[in-house]
């Protein structure tokens, strides 16, 4: 017997009560909204340490102005942004170069001002099942507290984030 | 991890008070964290609800969840691993990376490959693993094992960071500030990031409905190295299933607050597909899980998403760290999932617990700690003692009555337990038990909020 095989048959002879699926909609309908979503989409950004700007003409430019201490900035599309903890949804870059994400200093993502949810549970629900090979919400730039649980940014990604609303 | 007693290794950790204060008081801090951020949320208690339902439900459903997402898996382009123990987590992924070439391999934290013992497996292989979590590379340059299972060095002083970092990275000496530090350890895993052969992640959730593996990181280490090399394995135990994406948006807003009190983590990276012109590889690894699914007083167990929320909150882990307990999970979920694994080996932590329950309070998925170390303590305490404290605190806090009553009583009650216990507390006082009228103005404050 193959190791799947033998993994199955052991959780089916675990035999547990059968648990039923619960229904979420309750939940999700009387979970926290901000009346304003920019406005909290905007304050969440902020902190989790990232940047926001509405943009006015050229995103490269607007993207420098917003981090003018570096040139390493990228400069990528979001999908929709996220309120309740300030995170932007991006799915797949051109030619899978995830690695534009993480590696620069800066990255600058431009987002559509009415493109904002509510909470994750929003999220999910404006994704759906659709499966696109990759995807991710990023809230602000990395950071870490692994030494004395003192909050540096810059951990191993982008040291810096910012959002252009368009 | 410690190869005696708990109360043993405690006794010793006990003597640098300094340090144990400085512990605790760090520990409490990331739990007042978590107590700020889940207050902003009205629907906490339904959610933390909802939590424990979707995984009663997915870890009764397994087989066909697992095979759902297998299926998804593989229609995304990714290659599937079954495990039935660590000896075959090691071998799949030592011969994925021997198969490969692999000389230097990057990782992001997994406590699935510390239970598994994989680094030790691949450097006896001749390949060189590197821990990439900063916590997990200051642990790994210094020999060391994490002692908590989120903050991986948490017990680690920035002086020591400093002198470490002097040596392995050439940092200036006598400067332990964090921010230096970090951005020096931040230049030098870039060298490594950019040449991995291979890179791997555990999973925080797997997704049934969608056949995807999602890692929840603050620092983009997961992210930077799945996302240069050519070759990435993503290997999770089979309790990290969740039937859908609706299901994942509960947990998603409940990790990270109670983990360490922020709103999400940075990154919540989403993987179905390789990126282009690589592999992905995901090992589904069972290792005594299905053991714990067939065992009615402890199945709940495997409810447990790793937040290390019911270490923060534990008064005896705060105060005996995590190299006092024998498993390489320590705090509440430790002392159970020790006793689950090998009870001979573990039972010695079972006396580190004082049945106050707050780990049952705080923890997202509900699992019943506190019980479950109270049902293990009638199985494996023999000695009078022991007996006697389980048997004290089970009085104590058996109902909600009886610990209104021990309330009221608190001096005589606690002195009652100061005469029987003081196992892990020998040399510390236990904390003088609020009254019954302190506890009211403390509710009413909370709830007049
Ligand atoms: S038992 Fe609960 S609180 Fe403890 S690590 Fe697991 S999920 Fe978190």
């Amino acid at each position: 017997m193959g190791s799947k095989e033998s993994i199955i048959q052991a959780l089916r002879s675990a035999a547990p009560q059968s648990y039923p699926k619960p229904d979420l909609s309750a939940l999700k309908a009387d979970s926290l909204r901000c009346g304003d979503l920019l406005e909290g989409f905007c304050k969440a950004v902020a902190a989790s340490g990232g940047k926001t700007a509405f943009l006015e003409g050229n995103p490269e430019a607007a993207a420098k102005a917003l981090f003018p201490d570096t040139d390493d900035i990228a400069v990528v599309p979001g999908r929709f942004g996220v309120a309740e903890n300030g995170c932007v949804y991006l799915e797949e870059p051109e030619e899978g170069r995830r690695l534009d994400y993480f590696v620069h200093e800066a990255l600058v993502i431009v987002l559509d001002r009415k493109e904002i949810v509510a909470n994750m549970h929003d999220a999910y629900d404006r994704i759906g099942e659709t499966v696109t090979g990759y995807g991710i919400f990023i809230s602000g730039p990395s950071k870490t507290a692994d030494i004395e649980q003192a909050l540096v940014f810059g951990a191993h990604g982008a040291r810096e984030v910012g959002i252009l609303l368009k | 991890m410690s190869t005696e007693k708990h109360a043993a290794a405690a006794r010793k950790y006990l003597k640098d008070t300094a340090k144990v204060d400085w512990q605790d008081e760090t520990l409490w801090l990331v739990r007042g964290k978590r107590d700020r951020l889940s207050k902003q949320i009205p629907e906490w208690e339904a959610l933390r609800d909802a939590a424990s339902r979707i995984k009663l439900y997915s870890n009764s459903h397994l087989p066909e969840l697992l095979e759902q997402f297998e299926s998804h898996a593989v229609a995304n382009g990714a290659i599937v691993h079954w495990a039935k123990d660590a000896g075959e987590y090691r071998d799949i992924i030592g011969g994925l990376l021997t198969g490969h070439g692999v000389r230097l391999f990057v990782k992001s934290k997994s406590m699935l490959s510390e239970e598994c013992g994989l680094v030790p497996y691949l450097e006896g292989l001749g390949i060189e693993a590197v821990e990439t979590d900063l916590g997990e590379r200051i642990i790994q340059l210094m020999g060391l094992k994490p002692s908590h299972i989120v903050l991986p060095a948490v017990h680690i002083k920035r002086e020591e960071v400093g002198r470490l970092f002097e040596k392995e990275m050439g940092t200036e000496p006598g400067n332990s500030d964090p921010t230096y530090l970090t951005h020096a350890a931040r230049r030098n895993l870039r060298q490594y990031f950019l040449k991995a052969d291979a890179a791997m992640t555990g999973g925080n959730f797997a997704v049934a409905s969608t056949g995807e593996v999602v890692v929840c990181t603050n620092e983009g280490n997961a992210d930077m190295g799945t996302s240069a090399a050519p070759l990435q394995i993503a290997a999770f135990g089979i309790d990290k299933i969740v039937p859908d994406r609706e299901s994942l948006g509960v947990f998603t807003r409940l990790l990270a607050r109670t983990a360490t009190g922020q709103p999400v983590t940075t990154y919540t990276t989403h993987y179905s597909a390789p990126r282009k012109g690589t592999e992905f590889h995901i090992v589904i690894v069972d290792n005594g899980r299905s053991r714990i699914l067939a065992d009615r007083e402890h199945f709940r167990l495997l409810n447990c998403i790793r937040c290390g929320g019911c270490m923060n909150t534990c008064p005896v882990y705060r105060r005996s760290g995590g190299y006092s307990y024998s498993h390489f999970i320590p705090g509440p979920v430790g002392v159970n999932l020790g006793m689950a694994s090998d009870p001979d080996r573990h039972k010695g932590n079972l006396s580190a617990c004082t049945l106050c329950h707050s780990c049952e309070m705080v923890c997202p998925a509900k699992v019943d700690l506190a019980e479950q170390i109270y049902r293990w303590r009638q199985h494996y305490h023999t000695s009078a003692g022991k007996k006697a404290i389980s048997d004290g605190m089970a009085f104590l806090m058996g109902g909600p009555g009886r610990f209104g009553a021990g309330l009221t009583v608190g001096p005589g009650a606690m002195k009652a337990l100061k005469a029987v216990g003081g196992h892990w507390g020998k040399g510390r006082e236990f904390p003088d038990i609020v009254s019954s009228k302190n506890l009211e103005s403390i509710e009413k404050q909370d709830h007049g909020k």
